[in-house]
């Protein structure tokens, strides 16, 4: 997976809203959402990767992230800011 | 340099020769962000639109409209009995016919549905908007939550009126153009405002609509004569009528403000990444507030206050950015 090209971010104080090129959706984002978009940005990779990624740069080990991301992937996926990296 | 002609208004126009530029169809209204031209044969308008449209320039062809409107009475037996009136746009009728008394909200609602339908050059938040000393206070909310009888007061207390429903706003330009039509005051804030200003210029009442009683608070001269000018974003306050309650002015995070402004727009979705960037552009740009109030003079008080606080911090950022 990776994050479509168009993809736009604003920072709205505690959230980030985001706008999907694919499906024309506006979406709030939590930063956990926002790191996954960030990194998927850099590097194609399924939520395993990505939070093998993100563990890198916190205290949390990739599989507490994988639980704290999950929800976000979903919503990631469902609003378009995700796609498919061969797409 | 020849003196300019002293401009008519409606205000200054004979009835008959309003109702006759009607029939015509040479009534050119030009609201700021959009004009439209209008014809009729409905008796009664050509008054009820003097009223509420007072101020307005009497426009000899202009030569351009964006919208061609007409209010017509039915031909048939209808024309007789009860009679009604239809809105017509480009030759096709939208809505089901309305009595024919009540051809002014008729045109109201009807070129308001044009306004959020075809104006896709400008992101049309469902908002008040007001301007003072140069800047726009920004007033989204729901239907039902008050907006546009603060807008009214507002109006009626020194602030420029751009518009009670449409929040007009260039995304290219970043800033506020007026979408002047008379405010809608709907079944108590009517006497509410009446009340608050006993000389406002208010039109005839239309009751049962379906919207219950709706009349119309016509725009003044200023906000008339003003109606093109370009207004920078200044503050966003959510404002919510709430019977007998305290007044409350509450700060607001920007992903609500955000919010507020986003997913209350007439076209945001229509504008895809146009529509984002102007929203986020406001939403970082203005402070909010959440508004909460059940009297109007409160209301007007606290937002004279909160109005210094964001022009002294406007001048605070103006003079950090220039440079020295």
């Amino acid at each position: 997976m990776r994050t479509p090209f168009g993809v736009r971010m604003t920072e709205l104080d505690d959230l980030w809203g985001a706008f999907s090129p694919l499906t024309g959706q506006t979406v709030l984002l939590n930063t956990e959402a926002v790191a996954i978009l960030e990194v998927l940005r850099e590097q194609p990779g399924d939520l395993a990767q990505v939070c093998q990624t993100l563990a890198m740069d916190t205290t949390l080990d990739a599989t507490e992230l994988m639980e704290r991301c999950a929800h976000a992937w979903q919503q990631l996926l469902d609003s378009g800011l995700v796609e498919p990296a061969q797409a | 340099m020849s003196a300019q002609p002293p401009r008519r208004r409606l205000d200054d126009c004979d009835l008959r020769e309003l109702a006759s530029r009607l029939r015509a169809g040479r009534l050119w209204l030009d609201f700021g962000a959009t004009s439209t031209r209008l014809a009729s044969d409905v008796p009664a308008l050509a008054e009820h639109l003097r009223q509420v449209y007072a101020q307005f320039p009497l426009l000899d062809d202009p030569g351009w409209a964006d919208h061609h409107v007409r209010i017509l009475r039915p031909r048939g037996l209808r024309r007789w009995l009860r009679p009604q009136a239809e809105f017509e746009c480009d030759l096709q009728r939208p809505f089901e016919p309305f009595p024919a008394d009540t051809a002014l909200p008729l045109f109201e609602w009807g070129s308001n549905w044009l306004i959020g339908k075809r104006l896709a050059n400008l992101l049309l938040l469902h908002a008040g908007v007001v301007e003072r000393d140069g800047l726009a206070l920004i007033l989204p909310a729901v239907p039902g939550s008050g907006k546009s009888t603060l807008t009214a007061a507002l109006s009626l207390r020194g602030w420029r009126l751009l518009s009670d429903e449409f929040g007009a706003f260039c995304p290219e330009r970043r800033r506020f153009i007026a979408m002047l039509k008379p405010v809608a005051l709907k079944n108590d804030s009517i006497d509410l405002i009446r009340a608050f200003e006993p000389q406002a210029p208010i039109g005839p009442l239309f009751p049962k609509t379906r919207k219950g009683t709706v009349a119309h608070l016509g725009a003044d001269r200023e906000a008339v004569d003003r109606r093109h000018e370009w207004v920078r974003p200044g503050a966003v306050v959510m404002p919510r009528w709430v019977g007998d309650s305290p007044l409350s002015l509450t700060p607001q995070p920007a992903h609500l403000v955000f919010g507020s402004l986003a997913f209350n727009a007439f076209n945001y979705q229509d504008n895809g990444e146009r529509g984002f960037d102007a929203a986020s552009y406001l939403a970082t740009q203005c402070r909010g507030w959440r508004l909460e109030y059940s009297r109007l003079d409160d209301a007007l008080a606290a937002l004279e206050r909160l109005w210094e606080e964001v022009r002294e911090a406007r001048a605070v950022k103006a003079a950090a950015e220039s440079p020295a």
